[in-house]
């Protein structure tokens, strides 16, 4: 399963500069860390109001992972 | 809906020219107003004027609904769960897809949760691209009728029960969507009243017994 290349998708279409989106997947044993960067712009697009966007994205990244048995984490970096 | 107003040395010549420009392919979805019929100078004597057009369009209605299919089905193979769009309606001001997978259960989530969320990312991403407002309405194998009508015994069982004890019962939390319709249903109930508590996605409906 690529939650990269998910996430990447989802983020890409939301913000105003999909060029500047960077993720870094950190491979555990157990658990696998998203990093997500976006402009300072962008920031409020993939957060939301009261988290809900960012909240919405890891529903689905764990509605994915269901399958893994794997903990996928998704960690917004400003 | 746009307005472009163009010049052409006939009203046909004007529309034609309405149509390449805005590149628009049926006539029929627009409204095309005559401004000025234009006269032409007779073997090139006297004065000529162009015509002028007016043309009401809308630059949404197209593109909306498949943009939405596009981006649902990307996402739903990127999550890894096969899917289709089973029905697809556009209205006005809202998209209705109805999808169809032999995982739906993922799709939908715990009540609802994954549902709701790739509802609210579908509609932020369609409009972020499309720059339309329409309302994007996701369902799975009739989830939201079914849920409906979960919700509407729920909520008549539970005023039965409130109505019995005279305890006040608060329900777990709820979408605003959810809780509407919980009020509705009990509104002309005459044992009971509803009322919404608590903040943000934690708001819950409490049903007491009517004093």
């Amino acid at each position: 399963m690529n939650y990269k290349d998910l996430v990447e998708y989802m983020v890409k279409s939301l913000v105003d500069h999909p060029d500047m989106v960077q993720i870094k997947e950190i491979e555990g044993e157990k658990s696998t860390i998203l990093e997500l960067k976006v402009t300072k712009e962008d920031i409020g697009k993939v957060i939301g109001k009261h988290g809900r966007i960012a909240r919405a994205i890891r529903t689905i990244i764990n509605a994915s992972a269901t399958k893994s048995g794997k903990r996928v984490v998704l960690e917004i970096l400003d | 809906m746009k307005v472009f107003e163009i010049e052409g040395k006939t009203v046909d010549d004007a529309t034609r020219k309405a149509m390449a420009e805005l590149n628009i392919t049926d006539i029929e979805k627009t409204r095309v107003e005559v401004i000025d019929q234009g006269k032409s100078g007779i073997f090139g004597f006297g004065v000529s004027r162009p015509a002028k057009i007016r043309v009401y369009y809308s630059d949404t209605t197209a593109d909306v609904g498949d943009t939405t299919k596009e981006i649902l089905l990307t996402i739903l193979k990127k999550m890894g769960i096969e899917g289709s769009v089973k029905d697809l309606k556009e209205g006005e001001n809202k998209v209705y897809i109805e999808m169809e997978s032999p995982r739906s259960g993922l799709v939908i989530g715990k009540k609802g949760k994954t549902l709701e969320a790739l509802q609210f990312l579908v509609n932020l991403m369609v409009n972020h691209r499309t720059k339309s407002d329409k309302k994007i309405i996701l369902d799975i194998e009739q989830y939201r009728a079914k849920r409906e009508k979960a919700l509407r015994k729920l909520s008549r069982d539970i005023a039965m029960k409130v109505s019995k004890t005279g305890r006040p019962w608060t329900l777990e939390p709820m979408n605003p969507f959810e809780r509407r319709l919980i009020h509705l249903t009990l509104q002309n109930d005459a044992r009971v009243t509803t009322k919404s508590e608590g903040q943000g996605i934690y708001r819950k409906v409490k049903i007491s017994p009517k004093q």
